[in-house]
This record gives structure tokens, sequence and C-alpha cells, in this order.
């Protein structure tokens, strides 16, 4: 049962007898009269326990997208239904309205759209749905709340994509089907075709051209079928939010479009999230399949406070791929105390593997080394200071030990590691 | 992206019905109700009341003077008890032999009451008096504070032959005006007397400061049984009168505000607390309860840098913050200069020297040599390294 604003308007508008009579016995009359009037349009109201409920919600949506959800009530009753509904969407499902009038007539059913905009990554679910029915005078109303689950999942946004069609022209030019020629030691022999103004005379086919009458040139082709692994690590490291968005999810971006990118020049992708188990794979996959294993097996998985387990992760890279591969880890290389564990596994990797480690640095680092102008942020600036050499550190250790570095800031990260990945091509070092 | 799909998902209604919380409810309301009658039960048991009014004499308690009364009706006085001026009158009028004890210490009585009173009897006997009733009354008769010592007579009245020795106190009452009519007995003129009786012709007013003597608790003590009993049990009736409330409603026109407001502002007020309590219900009753949600763990990466900040400026570690100062500049510096980052501070200064146009000495001081003493010279320093930072940067790439 709840009250109106209704009744407390009639309940106030005692006042007015009372006064004109000057009586206290008209303070019970009228007591009497909004109790009666209230009891006869409780029993006048829909008895809601009589409503059925069905929900129809979406099955997914991309973060920052907007969705709805539909909700159908039937009334089954004689009496036209006048209520007042409220979808019980989680908060970061993002629902627009909340609450919404709604009137169903006598054994009729009616829909009831919530616009849902979700803030956040994972499962979205709906508990229960509350009604509350009110009688003719909306004074008085019955009020249920019935579980009606359901649930859809957020994937990753995949913001990165915008940079799709520029780094895949990127990887065209590398390709023998444009006019600029490659050469290099990893290229592999496409074909002969003639020579056009502009081509490398060093790539002229000497023997072809002899049995022809006019100039050939060899063109060449990038590598293809490599194997790509990317290992995103979902450590406690990786709950650290950098301008408002967590380092899994900047790790999440960067392993999209890389698989995008390697996916179209012809290499295959390995993904996997792991910290101490393996919280999601995808192998096998090729396509816009592959996109879309990734997104849904990265969509539930967040950071776990526990430490990241490195010593599986070259096992993990076998049981992948037994070729050599570009193996990328997506993780947290900010302090030497932090990486001891990363440091120590990587020349089992690098022996036999490309290996890029691409992290994400905290660009209010730089900021804070600047700012001299007091005691404390002179103080900070040392200490940023010491951050920052912490991290060349890791890096030049990294990079002794034969893998490379990648780290920016986390609107940069993605393309940094694409282009990465586009020179490592161009060089034919996969 | 976001295809729809129909759930058919199970229906349950999470609300009990009215009778399913009722019986919920049962437990604890009648828990309540039980509490509130043990805690009602144990109150009466132990009894609010310690004590009763003083000087009351259908009271029991140890201020009540009941014993006085029932020993007084055993002698053969009439003992009326009054709680009205008027019954007063008329218990005094059906008698001429009488005695008339009251006292006014409620304050219920006006001057004028007072004053009418103090005329009814032959004998009366005037219990406690305050200043300003006194002179209204018995003008040469003034207040003398508080006493509570035992007296003696210390005067000849054949009131008090019998009784050398009474409980005093509370009050006591002095002589302004000494005159035949005025015998002041029990006490002394420096601290003032017990007891003072004024001849007023037809009427003998005693003025009683000593009231402690008639109560029950000190009734047996001393002499004051014998006191009392001459006191009060001189006539055949004695009119026992305790002014009450009673007496307020003749003595004057005086209006409540309650008398006074119109009749509609009671159930006013009645109305707008429940209209308020409604509201109240209004507002407050839940839309359906919360969804639960697990939120996402926080973690600030730069909680460690700060952390190292703090400790650097507690334990005032300003060589060790210029350092690294230093090391980040020194870096930067070879950077800008086509060195690697592992370059020595020598070769970065040897460069630097002539592009800024300064000797080697002053820079090496500053990058490698000087010790901060101070915070202030702290930050000096960082701003020079930073402003030589500035120096390079515009001499290499200029704007």
């Amino acid at each position: 049962m709840a009250l109106s604003g209704w009744f407390v308007a009639l309940l106030a508008l005692g006042i007015v007898p009372i006064v004109l009579t000057g009586e206290p016995f008209v303070l019970t009359l009228w007591l009497l009269f909004v109790i009666v009037v209230g009891a006869i349009d409780l029993l006048l109201a829909v008895s809601v326990r009589s409503l059925r409920f069905e929900r129809i919600a979406p099955d997914r949506v991309r973060l920052g997208e907007t969705t709805s959800s539909t909700l159908r009530i039937t009334n089954p009753t004689r009496r036209r239904l006048r209520t007042v509904v409220r979808d019980g969407w989680q908060p970061s499902a993002g629902a627009h309205t909340n609450r919404v009038p709604l009137t169903v007539p006598s054994r009729e059913r009616r829909e009831l759209s919530t616009v849902l905009t979700p803030v956040r990554r994972g499962t979205r679910e709906a508990a229960h749905v509350t009604v509350r029915s009110y009688g003719p005078l909306r004074l008085i109303a019955r009020q249920i709340t019935v579980s009606v689950p359901s649930s859809f999942t957020v994937l990753p946004p995949f913001n990165s994509r915008k940079h799709l069609p520029s780094r895949l022209a990127r990887l065209r030019e590398l390709d023998g089907a444009t006019s600029v020629m490659i050469r290099g030691q990893g290229t592999e022999f496409d074909s002969l075709r003639d020579y056009v103004r502009g081509d490398d005379v060093r790539s002229i086919d000497w023997r072809a051209t002899a049995r022809r009458s006019e100039l050939v040139v060899r063109t060449w082709r990038p590598e293809r079928d490599r194997r790509v692994v990317i290992v995103v690590d979902s450590g406690r490291t990786s709950a650290a939010r950098i301008e408002d968005e967590p380092r899994i999810d900047t790790a999440f971006e960067s392993a999209l479009l890389l698989a995008a990118l390697a996916s179209s020049a012809g290499d295959h992708v390995d993904f996997m999230i792991y910290d101490r188990r393996v919280r999601a794979r995808v192998q096998g996959a090729s396509g816009p399949d592959l996109l879309s294993k990734m997104v849904n097996s990265m969509a539930p998985v967040q950071p776990e406070l526990i430490e990241m387990d490195w010593n599986s992760v070259p096992g993990l890279v076998r049981q992948a791929t037994t070729q050599r591969a570009l193996v990328v880890l997506a993780t947290t290389a900010e302090s030497p105390g932090g990486s001891l564990g990363l440091l120590a596994m990587l020349p089992q990797l690098t022996a036999k593997h490309t290996v890029v480690v691409a992290s994400v640095t905290d660009p209010s680092i730089a900021d804070a080394t600047l700012d001299r102008s007091t005691r404390d942020a002179v103080y900070l600036a040392g200490a940023a200071e010491r951050a920052l050499l912490d991290q060349s550190r890791v890096a030049a250790a990294i990079n002794q030990l034969g893998a490379s570095v990648v780290s920016r800031r986390p609107s940069e990260l993605p393309l940094a590691l694409a282009d990465h990945y586009i020179a490592l091509k161009a060089a034919g070092k996969l | 992206m976001s295809a729809a799909q129909a759930t058919a998902s199970e229906t349950t209604v999470l609300t009990p019905r009215v009778g399913t919380t009722a019986k919920r409810a049962l437990y604890w309301v009648a828990g309540s109700i039980l509490v509130v009658l043990v805690a009602i039960a144990s109150l009466n048991l132990a009894g609010t009341a310690v004590e009763g009014p003083p000087l009351d004499p259908t009271s029991a308690y140890e201020a009540g003077t009941q014993a006085l009364a029932e020993v007084l009706r055993d002698q053969g006085v009439d003992v009326l008890v009054t709680t009205t001026l008027d019954d007063t009158r008329a218990a005094l009028d059906s008698s001429d032999d009488s005695t008339l004890f009251f006292t006014n210490f409620e304050a219920y009585l006006s001057e004028d009451q007072v004053a009418a009173a103090t005329g009814l009897a032959a004998t009366v006997v005037f219990a406690d008096p305050t200043l300003t009733e006194l002179l209204r009354v018995a003008p040469e008769v003034a207040h003398a504070g508080q006493n509570s010592d035992a007296v003696t007579a210390s005067c000849s009245a054949p009131l008090v032959a019998q009784a050398p020795d009474i409980t005093a106190g509370p009050s006591n009452y002095r002589v302004i005006e000494p005159s035949a009519e005025i015998t002041a007995c029990y006490g002394n003129d420096d601290d003032g007397y017990g007891l003072i009786v004024l001849d007023r012709g037809d009427t003998e007013l005693r003025i009683l400061g000593a009231t402690d003597a008639l109560s029950n608790g000190d009734i047996t003590a001393a002499d004051n049984a014998a006191f009392a009993l001459r006191l009060l049990g001189e006539h055949e009736t004695l009119v026992w009168y305790t002014p009450s409330f009673l007496d307020l409603a003749n003595s004057g026109d005086a209006k409540t505000p309650a008398e006074l407001a119109p009749g509609w502002v009671l159930p006013g007020v009645w109305l707008t607390m429940l209209t308020l309590l409604a509201g109240a219900l209004w507002r407050g009753r839940r839309f359906g309860p919360l969804v639960i949600e697990k939120l996402p763990v926080t973690v600030r990466s730069s909680e460690t840098m700060q952390g190292r900040a703090r400790l650097y400026e507690r334990s005032t570690a300003r060589l060790h913050t210029l350092d690294s100062l230093r090391i980040g500049t020194i870096r930067r510096l070879a950077v800008l200069c086509g060195m690697p980052t592992t370059a020595s501070v020598n070769d970065v200064i040897n460069r630097v020297s002539p592009l800024v146009g300064q000797p080697i000495e002053p820079l090496r001081q500053l990058l490698i040599d000087r010790e901060p003493a101070s915070d202030h010279e702290l930050i000096t320093l960082s701003d020079e390294l930073l402003a030589l930072e500035d120096r390079v940067h515009a001499v290499i790439r200029p704007a």
C-alpha cells in the first residue's frame, strides 16, 4: 500500500471545514471521511497480484551505445489499471526514465519501453518490476514488486576502430598490390609485373626482362599466415584507472585494434586474458568472427586483486602455437619491483618469439614533474621524476632481454601498438 | 549490435501478502506490548511518588500529618478537611468553637483570600506564610529565614507550657514592632521564632514557622506531640484547610491561552500533524527495493607516487628529491642535445655549457654539487633546473 500526494492534499483540505465551523468534532468527521474515501479507492484499485509481466531485454550492446528493453504488462482483470511502473535495472545499465505512468484497459496488454545507455562493461541485470496500482481517485495505491530477471551483455566499446581504415591503408601500401615496393629480408616473393616509372631499379628482374622485350620487376608482399598471440594481464595492476579508464580497458582496445589489423593482414590471432587462471581465450577464429568472439569473451572480465602469475605464460603461448609468433603482453611495466616476474619470464619467450610489452603510462606523472610551484609540488615532482626513472629502467631491462616496449597514455596506446605491428611487419620481423 | 531477445523469465512475486506481513509483525508487536506492560507494572510496584504533599492531614508519608489528625480525632476534636475557601467558610459557620489551620505554600490563594481566611475563626493557625502574605496580614512580623535546629520554648504562654523543646524549621519569623499583643516563642531575637501569636481581639492569629514539628516523621520527637495537640486541639472543631486549584478558578478572570484561542486551533494543529505524518508516509514509501550491483575496484594509479612524495616530505629528504629532479633534467637535456640517455653528466654539462653561454662550474654546481639546506633552497634549485631546460630548449628548437 502506498499513499499518494492527492491523499495528503485531501487530508490537508480538512482545515477548511474545521476553521469555518470552529467545532473540534469536525476533525473526527473529516478523518472518518478521508479514511472511508481512501478505503473505497483502495478497494477499487486493480489487484496487482493478478497482473502478468514479461520483459524483452536486448542481447548485447556496445558500451556507449543506446538500446532499449521492453516490458509487457497484461491486465487480465475487468477493471482499468492506472499505474506507475518502475523497471528495476541496475544503476549502471543507465535507464533514462525510472518511473513511468501507464494505463492498461481491462483485459489488454501494453508495452513499456525503457531506454538504456549502459555506463559499464559486463553483464547488466534487471532484478524486478515494481508496480503501483491506483484507484480511480488516485488516493491510495496497491504496490507490489515482482521478480522478472533478465540481463544483457555490454561489450567493450572498441573506440579505436575509427583508426582501422587508415592503418589498413598502411598495410595495403606494404602489399605488392601498390606500386610502392618494400624490400626486406622477411618479405616474400609474390609475382612479376611490368616496370612502371618510379619503381626501384634494384627490383628489376633481369632474367625475366631478357625473356621479354619489356622491363619486368619482381613484386614482394609482406609475409602472411604469421601468428600473433595477445596476452592481457587481468591482475591487480590492471585495475588502476588512468585518465578515467581502467588499464584493462585500454588493453582490450589495443588488443581489438591489433587483432582487426592482423586478421586482415592474413595473420592468425590468438587472444587470452590471464591472471592466475585463464579468464578468457579465443583461438582459431578469423575474420569478423574473431572480433565478435573477442568482444564477447572480454565483456564480463574485470581485474582481480591478485598478482599476475607470469611463470605460466610461456606454457600458454606454447599451447597456442609452436611456431614463431609475435607475442603481445598487455600489462604494466612501471616499477622494477612489480615487474620482477615479467622480467624473469621474458627470456623464455624472447628465445623463440618476437615479444612486445604494451604498457599504459600515466600522463599525470609527466605533468607532475613540471609543477614546481609549492613546496609540496616540488616533493611530488621529485617523486614523479623517480617514477619516470623507474619506468625507463624497466623499459631498458625489457629491451635488454630482447623484447620491445610500447608505452603510451591510454588514448594513444592502441594506435601506437598498431603502428609497432605495421613496422614489424614492414621490417619482416614476424 | 543490439539484437533483441525475448526472455522467458520466471516471474515471482517478491512482496509478501498482507497476512504474511501481519504474522511476521505479530511477534514484534506482541513483544513490544509485553515490554510496555512490564514497564508500567514495575513502575507501579516501585512507586513513583516518594513524598506526598507536606502538611496534608490525609497523607501517611513522612511530610504528611495524618498521625496528628488521627490523634486529634481520638481526643474528641472534630477534624474537618477542606480544600476550598467556600467550604472552609461553610465548615466554620456551622460551629462557633473552632480552630482554622491553613497554609498557602502552593500559592493557590491570592493575598485577598489569605487575608479573608485569617479572620474566619477564633483561632487561626497560618503555617509558613511568605514575605508578601505577612505584609498583608501581619505587618508587625517579618520572615527571618530558614532554621532547622531544635529550639526551646523561651516564652511563658500557656500554649507552650507542656512543650519546652520542639523541632524547629523550616521557617522562622521575627517581630519588627513588639507590643503587648504579640507573643513570640521557640527561638530568640537573633534567629527569629518558630511561633508568633498575635492577639487581634476576637481572633488569635498564630503564625507557625516550625511546621516540621507537626509532620508524621517528627511528631514523636522531643515535645512535638504535646505542642501540636495544644496548638490545634484547643477548640471542639478543627478545620484543616488545604487550598487547591479550585480556589484559583474563583480567584480572578485570567484565562489560559487555550481558552483565548478560537475553537478550531486545537483540531487544526491535530490535522496539521496528521497531514505531516501522511506526507512522510507518502514521500517515505519506497518504490520497490534497491537493485544490487557489484562495483569494480577503483585503484588510482598515482598512489605510489603520491605516497613516495609524502615520504620524502615527512623525512625532509631534500637532497634525494633534488637528485631525482636533477636526473630527470639531465636525461631530458641529453635527449635534447641528441645524446643517448645513458650519457654521463659531465658529457651533458660540456655540451650544454656553450649552448646556454654559461661556464661549466656553475652548471656543475647546479646539476651535481649544491646541497639544499632548506626547503626554500630546494624550490629555488628546482626552478633553476626548469629554467636551464627552457633555455636549452629555446636554443636548440627555437619556436
